[in-house]
């Protein structure tokens, strides 16, 4: 657990180390040491380059010195006497004598001291046939000839011939020379007299100088050597100089080409060049060659790689081991700063995981001065907010779990108090989730069993499932709302009726994921309702009702309201309630009426009213104004009820058949009545009593029936005329009239009653036996009373009074009035 | 505290973009360093027109194909080498004016050309006078050093000394000298008749006949009279064609005089066999550093190489060696001087070697002239030289003959030139 933490840091700062730091130093040392080595190799051969051009000319020197001195030597007089001498001593008879020679003292003294300074081995004269006529080391060369003689083959002879015959100098390879029983090469030079010639002087060379060439390994260091090739026409390269490495080369004639040994290869065939190669030996070396045209030798200047890269090496370890310990300090050092990053870091994840697995006092102690320590800090910090934050959040938790749970009692409580259950079913998992109220509902304990759909069918009534199911779906599919009543059959088979209302939640694509919803024990309700119901039917029924709007517009009527008006529902509703007004009726009581209703008050009153067909009917009513709960007005409400019996009844009662007027008993009702109420309002009263003139005389003159008929057209006049609510007409007997008017003043109701005695004498109703006029007249006697409160008069004292009115009336003439009291 | 580290993608990313555009770019400046340098310009100056064109215009192939096989190899120092042609129109005079006009305007740091001395010697003075640099191809009479000249030719102790030996020994003592009548005849039988002296042969007739020129019935005449042993032969260009018709026409073959050619090659050998009967030619002889008929895979694939570019019966001549070698000598010698100034190239050229088709080549540190070996071919029934004498190793150049001083062949040619009215062939009888 700790250890992949640790891995993880080091090993990234680890690569980011190497590659932005340790890599580019590796590169750079790895180039510095390419370049190095390159610079190296170049000036290496450089070097050996060098070397080599300075040992052909050091070679080419050492040939052109001793060309000259031949040369000089073979044009010096001295010499040119010599030869002739010697060939001529040569061709005498017998050979030449030594002595004879040298006696020669000059020409003898001479070569030796050239050979002295040259050190030479031997000088020779040759004659133009090829006879070796003088030598000074007197070998057994001497006297021979080089074209036909034991020596023809060597050096000696070759070079003679070139120097014979392409009048050139030449030099010949070293090899061994029988007659000094060692190494030797020649060089040779024609010796001419003016345009002729005259014999061929050669040299033999010593080694020494030459070789010293060889041996000198000044800047060839251990391994290096200089290697001299001459190219055989068989192709091959026989060592033509010593060899540092193979001391017996050139006495054994060793054939350098054997094995690859390029650079003598090249350089024997004129090439020159430079670089690695494997030499004769088969060994790596670094070597620069080139071709030495006076010897006709490949040069080659050589050292042994290894040797010539040495320094190279050196340096490469030395390079290549600071990397490494560079490394090795970088990474030891990169593991211990990681450390003082990594150390407090496992600390504190430890801090943190023991924090994450509950234990909210634990802390960090690292106090670094680093990020890790702000980090421990700041961790530190939250720790103590969550801890605090924990503790306040537990309390906040117990708290609202407790609200929670005290809601959920009240929720509990109030449904069951109003046996209303709650269930949600989620659509997509159907999970079915019920109020302990709804199990209730259903007869069943809270909780009995897991809610599923099914268990919720199997409690609906199974006439109602179908319903149940299809408004659900149809819900669920169309959306129109749920909310339906079915019936529940609780276990113990007592039926209940629950009505049920629910929301569907849906979701972003209209699909219904939750069903939300109430179910109301309603069966009690139901039962009120469907009384209620029933009630109001037999009060439509029965009750006249009607409701208007504030205008007086019908929105309703009952079905005793539409028989008794003998219109149909529909004719009323929207017509106006004075549809069934009735003519008759005084427009003062609607004014009443409506004055009081929109008052707000409630009125009461008997109105008549007509059917359809015009037929009457008399109604008592109640208008009472609606309310909305701001107190303003909606419309009004009436009660009315049929009294068109008791009306006509009690206008039997009260009529009087043949005029139609009230009758004797009305008039006992109503006068005390109206008297009363007169002085209630303060108002006067007014009673008239009137009496037809001569009227017996009449009924013996025209007839009963014509006196009858006087009198319903008296009874006509007093109903035209007293038309205003406060007026009465009666019949009080035979030809006697009453008349209770509603007067202001005692001046209005003479006028009126002038104005009914006038009216009737209108009629121009002929009666001979009247003496008051030739038509029927009346005589009226007015009682009056402008009562002052306190004064009482007696109904039947104003009846008295009107009454002597009338008498004096009857007395003064008749078709009069008379009133009481009189004009005060 | 920054709103953004160094740990946001974004970040990441854009660093790893600019280390990749870094890396891409230094790549790229890297490469761009080890661009081709600019192009180094050399003249190749030959004769395109005019009498010489035929025997010029190989030698000029042949340089050309040699410089591209310099460029193919990358060039020398890392530049391309641009050669830029120009006609001598086998006239001295406007081999010098090219030259100038080569060195001035051109800019070229060496050229490649000249085949008759004459026109050589023009171009001595031009390019002592800038300090630039000439590599003449052809062999000549020598008698000539110049700081400004590197001569990968023959000189006559390379071509005729061997000759003149050989002769000795295989066809006799009786020479018959017949040359044109310019410098290099002159110079060529004065070496001749030193040599016999010493040798003991005998010179009986010298003959020599205007440049151009061909009435040779005198020349024949005296040869039919005298019978030598050899006829030693510098007729140079179309007179060859005359001489050897004039032979023809007194019927000398080689059997009854055999003739030593110096002037011609493989080139003139085909020129001529075509209107000269085959015996004519067949069996004379001709003295050069290389032969087309020399072994050797070197030898092959330059041939094959030359003949892609000139055609496949192309003879392939000596200058045409010699001209190849000396622009491979040059390019060692500019590689190892690392410039290309000509005096530092002149310098370098000391003991440059190379082997070519013809064996080795070695330009003598003390004269710039090439050590080569030298063969004596013998003209066969196909027009091609049978080699009858190779030297294989070198010979040491010596444009002055060491037999005798340096003076007295400079006088020798001063004295010559002198009489020609300051011509290098004799002015007079030539035919223009």
């Amino acid at each position: 657990m700790r250890n992949p933490l640790k891995k993880q840091i080091t090993k990234e700062i680890s690569a980011w180390f190497l590659l932005l730091a340790v890599l580019p130093l590796a590169l750079g040392t790895v180039l510095g040491q390419i370049t190095n080595r390159r610079a190296l190799i170049a000036e290496r051969t450089a070097h050996l380059k060098d070397i080599s051009h300075e040992k052909v000319e050091r070679l080419e020197l050492y040939v052109q010195e001793h060309k000259l001195s031949v040369q000089t030597l073979a044009a010096s007089p001295t010499l040119i006497e010599a030869m002739k001498a010697a060939c001529d001593l040569f061709c005498a008879p017998g050979h030449p004598s030594p002595p004879s020679l040298q006696q020669s003292g000059t020409a003898y003294t001479f070569l030796t001291q050239t050979r002295q300074r040259f050190g030479y081995h031997d000088i020779f004269l040759i004659n133009q046939t090829g006879d070796v006529v003088f030598t000074l080391a007197r070998e057994k060369d001497l006297a021979t000839n080089l074209r036909t003689g034991p020596y023809r083959a060597s050096g000696l002879a070759k070079v003679f011939d070139t120097a014979l015959t392409l009048l050139d100098s030449d030099i010949s390879s070293f090899s061994y020379y029988p007659p000094s029983g060692k190494a030797a090469a020649f060089l040779a030079a024609p010796v001419l007299d003016g345009r002729k010639m005259v014999g061929v002087i050669a040299v033999q060379l010593n080694e020494d100088r030459l070789f010293y060439i060889f041996s000198d390994y000044l800047g060839l260091g251990e391994s290096g050597e200089l290697v001299a090739g001459k190219l055989r026409e068989d192709g091959s390269i026989v060592a033509a100089g010593p060899l540092r490495h193979r001391p017996d080369a050139l006495d054994k004639g060793l054939v350098l080409n054997e094995k690859s040994a390029l650079p003598i290869r090249l350089a024997a065939l004129g090439q020159q060049g430079a670089g690695f190669a494997v030499d004769y030996r088969g060994r790596e070396v670094l070597a620069a060659w080139q071709y030495v045209p006076s010897l006709a030798w490949g040069l080659v200047v050589k050292i042994d790689r290894a040797e010539a890269l040495a320094p190279v090496r050196h340096q490469e370890l030395i390079a290549g081991g600071a990397l490494l310990a560079a490394l090795l300090l970088v990474l030891t050092g990169i593991l211990f700063a990681t450390t003082t990053i990594t150390a407090p870091l496992k600390q504190l994840i430890a801090t943190v995981r023991r924090f994450a697995g509950g234990d909210f006092a634990a802390r960090s102690e690292i106090n670094s001065v680093n990020e890790v320590g702000v980090l421990a800090q700041a961790f530190n910090d939250m720790a103590h907010t969550i801890e605090e934050y924990t503790f306040t959040m537990e309390q906040q938790v117990a708290r609202r779990t407790e609200e929670l749970q005290r809601a959920k009692d009240s929720l509990d409580r109030a449904q069951a108090v109003a046996h209303l259950g709650s269930w949600q079913w989620d659509i997509p998992t159907n999970n079915l989730s019920w109020s302990d109220e709804i199990y209730r509902i259903f007869g069943l304990a809270p909780q009995q069993f897991a809610a599923t759909y099914d268990a919720f069918l199997e409690a609906v009534h199974p006439e109602d499932r179908k319903l149940v199911t299809n408004a659900v779906q149809a819900s669920l599919e169309t959306g129109s709302p749920y909310s339906i009543d079915h019936r529940v059959k609780r276990p113990d088979g007592e039926i209940r009726i629950v009505h049920e209302l629910a929301e569907i939640k849906r979701d972003a694509d209209g699909a219904p994921v939750a069903m939300l919803g109430t179910v109301q024990d309603v069966t009690e309700l139901r039962r009120a309702q469907q009384q209620l119901q029933q009630y109001i039917a037999i009060v439509d029924d029965n009750v006249i009702t009607s409701t208007t709007d504030p205008e007086g517009n019908i929105t309703h009527a009952s079905n005793a309201f539409c028989r008794v008006s003998a219109y149909d529902r529909t004719e009323l509703i929207g017509r106006n309630h004075r549809l069934v007004r009735h003519p008759d009726m005084p427009a003062d009581i609607y004014e009443n009426l409506w004055k009081t209703i929109t008052g707000g008050g409630v009125w009461q009153g008997v109105i008549k009213n007509k059917t359809r067909d015009n037929r009457d009917y008399w109604v008592e009513i109640s208008i009472s104004p609606v309310f909305d709960d701001r107190g303003a007005i909606t419309g009004y409400t009436a009660i009315h009820h049929d009294i068109t019996d008791k009306k006509r009844i009690e206008d039997l009662s009260i009529t009087d058949e043949l005029t139609g007027l009230y009758n004797r008993r009305h008039f006992n009702r109503v006068f005390p009545q109206e008297l009363n109420r007169a002085r209630r309002d303060g108002r006067p009263f007014a009673f008239v009593m009137l009496d037809v003139d001569h009227f017996k005389n009449y009924n013996d003159t025209y007839g009963h029936q014509e006196g009858d008929e006087v009198l319903r057209q008296v009874g006509k006049v007093l109903k035209q005329e007293l038309r205003r609510s406060g007026d009465f007409a009666f019949r009080l007997g035979g030809e006697e009239f009453g008349a209770v008017l509603a007067i202001r003043n005692r001046q209005e109701a003479l006028a009126v009653t002038e104005k009914l005695r006038r009216a009737i004498a209108a009629l121009a109703i002929p009666h001979a036996k009247n003496s008051a006029a030739a038509v029927v007249t009346i005589s009226a006697g007015l009682s009056l009373t402008e009562e002052e409160p306190g004064t009482e008069t007696a109904p039947d004292v104003l009846y008295r009074q009107a009454d002597a009115a009338l008498y004096q009336a009857k007395e003064n003439g008749r078709n009069q009035v008379a009133c009481h009291p009189e004009e005060a | 505290m920054k709103p953004t580290s160094t740990n946001e993608p974004a970040v990441k990313r854009a660093l790893t973009l600019a280390w990749i555009l870094l890396l891409l770019a230094g790549t790229a400046f890297l490469l761009q360093a080890r661009r081709t340098p600019a192009p180094i310009k050399i003249g190749i100056l030959h004769s395109r027109t005019g009498t010489m064109a035929a025997s010029e215009k190989p030698v000029s192939e042949a340089t050309l194909l040699a410089v591209d096989e310099l460029n193919r190899r990358g060039g020398v120092l890392g530049h391309a080498i641009v050669p830029v042609m120009a006609d001598g129109g086998s006239d001295p005079a406007r081999f010098a004016s090219e030259a100038r006009r080569l060195i001035d305007k051109e800019g070229v740091v060496a050229i490649f050309g000249c085949w008759t001395s004459a026109s050589r010697k023009e171009v001595k003075a031009v390019v002592e006078a800038t300090n630039n640099l000439l590599i003449y191809p052809l062999q000549y009479e020598g008698v000539e050093e110049s700081a400004n000249i590197v001569y990968t030719g023959s000189v006559p102790n390379q071509q005729i000394k061997p000759a003149v030996k050989w002769a000795l020994d295989h066809l006799g003592r009786r020479f018959f000298l017949v040359g044109s009548d310019y410098i290099f005849p002159r110079v060529a039988n004065t070496l001749i008749r030193d040599l016999a002296g010493y040798l003991g042969a005998e010179v009986v007739g010298e003959h020599y006949v205007p440049m151009g020129g061909n009435d040779f019935r005198a020349v024949a005449e005296a040869i039919d009279r005298l019978r030598p042993a050899v006829v030693f032969n510098t007729l140079n260009g179309d007179s060859n064609l005359a001489f050897f018709a004039a032979l023809e026409a007194r019927h000398l073959t080689a059997a009854q005089v055999p003739v030593f050619s110096f002037s011609i090659a493989e080139t003139e050998v085909q020129a001529m066999r075509g209107q000269l009967h085959q015996e004519t030619l067949t069996g004379d002889y001709a003295s050069w550093a290389y032969f087309q008929t020399l072994a050797g895979d070197a030898n092959q694939t330059f041939v094959a190489r030359l003949r892609q570019r000139l055609g496949p019966d192309t003879p392939i001549t000596d200058p045409m060696v010699s001209a190849s070698m000396g622009v491979r000598l040059w390019s060692q010698a500019v590689t190892a001087a690392n410039t290309f100034a000509p005096p530092e190239v002149y310098r370098a050229f000391a003991r440059q070697s190379a082997h070519g088709p013809g064996g080795i080549v070695y330009i003598d540190d003390n004269n710039r002239h090439a050590w080569k070996p030298v063969r004596i071919g013998r003209i066969n029934a196909q027009g091609q030289f049978d080699i009858v004498w190779d030297s294989h190793k070198p010979i040491h150049p010596e444009p002055y003959p060491a037999h005798d001083s340096k003076n007295r062949w400079q006088t020798l040619e001063q004295t010559l030139h002198d009489q020609w009215g300051g011509h290098w062939m004799n002015p007079a009888g030539e035919p223009r």
